[in-house]
């Protein structure tokens, strides 16, 4: 669930674009190194942002009655990193307020921080940690993908509970936001989960050096 | 979208102007509080939109609407119901729960919930009016002219371009899986939108793959020609983002807003 245009006081809406810009700049930053110093990895970083353009485009039915999406971007942060994931999940934001309604403009900050700095940064951490600990492809996948989209929502419930709470409360309204916007979320993540877990072994048999050099093995392994 | 922006009235007016309007707009109905400004940026909004497309809006981009719309009233439903619990209740007597949910509406918490729901649907109309008159490589050309770093620009080009790509790939995919049954149980569902994924995925590393090779045979150097090229940013651009702002301030200022609670809940 993006924040919609015109949702957060103008207060907020700064404050998360202070904290998002330099992430994505960082990744901007990046991004242009990686295209200068190898130009034909330019294809496949724009095909990996319109990937996340189309995970996200995906309408799954939610518990609610209503419709959710995956957020696609767990996916994106285990294969290319945080700040990467920064860039493309703002570049997708933004066609997704300008085309389809989806987000706005001047809630693009707090919607790059909750789908596309924490929520990755949340993917990363558990991908890294569970292959640590050497669990398989699909398994760290799954929960990686899980907790991306989990966090993404948490976050995003956070982030109405700071601007709206102060009347009702913060903890009232944070189980409020959180009840309406995350906890439905719950099926939508595991869905979530289960299906990258599903491409992460497809892709680990079929094209393990996507995973690194170090995967190749294991991915040879299972096929 | 493109091909709608293509045939729109407004697609030779300055993409920087335009993004200059539509910003300031929508940052100006963000900082009033009167909520006569997001109805009259509202208004501005529809009037583009009309001027632009003449309602001609492909049925995907108005189902699209609709379900903003809904999320909007959600949204808005959640600002309303968490009232102060010290100021008196308009819709009911106390404080009630529904669900899990306490509902508490004040006369401010139903008025702030209108507020953003005329902010919202002002965004949505003066977005849509901007992307529904600006084919992406216009706004490419205004990105350069911001001076955004060029490997950025055709990124956001090629993802837009592929995005759509994938999309087609996609619904071809799901419609000849639908049609071996395979979205019959919740098991087998996921399986194939598995699949699915996958296999864009993969075809979309092979289109990257084939794709370099094909734009520089082609003389690709990074950038997509413009054959008509859209009018430069004036002065007579900030003049009327000016003039536009400045009236909806004083519009805002000195009209007092309606008393959206006392209109519909009859509150005193």
């Amino acid at each position: 669930m993006h924040i919609m245009e015109g949702y957060l006081p103008w207060q907020w809406c700064l404050v998360w674009f202070v904290i998002a810009l330099p992430i994505v700049f960082f990744g901007i930053n990046k991004i242009t190194q990686i295209i200068r110093e190898n130009p034909e990895q330019k294809m496949i970083i724009a095909l990996s942002g319109a990937f996340i353009f189309l995970l996200s485009s995906l309408k799954l039915p939610s518990v609610t009655g209503s419709s959710s999406h995956p957020t696609g971007t767990g996916l994106s942060a285990v294969l290319y990193g945080i700040s990467c994931t920064a860039f493309l999940a703002t570049v997708v934001l933004l066609f997704q307020a300008l085309l389809l309604a989806h987000g706005g403009i001047t809630t693009l900050g707090a919607n790059i921080f909750s789908m596309g700095i924490a929520g990755p940064a949340a993917a990363f951490a558990t991908w890294f940690a569970l292959r640590r600990a050497k669990l398989s492809i699909p398994v760290s996948m799954f929960f990686a993908a899980m907790v991306a989209d989990l966090v993404t929502y948490v976050v995003t419930a956070l982030q109405l509970t700071v601007a709206f709470g102060g009347a009702a409360g913060y903890g009232t309204a944070f189980i409020d936001f959180l009840t309406i916007f995350a906890v439905t979320q719950v099926p939508l993540a595991i869905v979530e989960g289960i299906i990258l877990s599903m491409f992460a072994k497809y892709l680990a048999d079929t094209r393990p050096q996507i995973f690194g050099p170090e995967f190749k093995k294991e991915g040879a392994a299972s096929a | 979208m493109d091909v709608l922006a293509y045939g729109s009235r407004m697609v030779r007016w300055s993409p920087l102007g335009k993004l200059l309007f539509t910003f300031s707009l929508l940052i100006l109905a963000l900082l009033s509080d009167n909520i006569f400004v997001p109805i009259m940026t509202f208004c501005v909004g529809i009037c583009l939109m009309a001027y632009s497309t003449k309602f001609k809006l492909p049925s995907i981009i108005g189902l699209a609407i609709l379900e903003a719309i809904l999320i909007m009233v959600i949204g808005c439903g959640m600002v309303s119901v968490l009232g102060d619990p010290s100021e008196p209740s308009v819709f009911l007597k106390d404080t009630e729960e529904f669900l899990w949910i306490e509902i508490h509406i004040t006369e401010n918490s139903f008025n702030h919930a209108w507020l953003i729901m005329f902010r919202a649907i002002a965004g949505v109309t003066l977005m849509l009016s901007f992307a529904s008159s600006t084919p992406i490589p216009h706004i490419a050309y205004a990105l350069i002219q911001l001076r955004i770093p060029k490997e950025v620009v055709e990124i956001v080009v090629l993802v837009y371009r592929y995005a759509f790509l994938l999309l087609e790939r996609t619904e071809v995919m799901w419609n000849a899986a639908k049609c071996r049954l395979g979205f019959n149980g919740i098991r087998r569902s996921m399986s194939t939108t598995a699949g699915i994924l996958v296999n864009v995925f993969i075809i979309s590393l092979e289109v990257a793959e084939r794709s370099q090779p094909a734009l520089e045979s082609r003389n690709y150097n990074g950038s997509f020609p413009i054959y008509r090229m859209p009018n430069k940013i004036g002065l007579y651009w900030f003049v009327l983002t000016a003039a536009t702002c400045v009236s909806l301030y004083v519009i805002g200022y000195y009209i007092p807003f309606p008393n959206m609670a006392t209109i519909l809940l009859g509150a005193v």
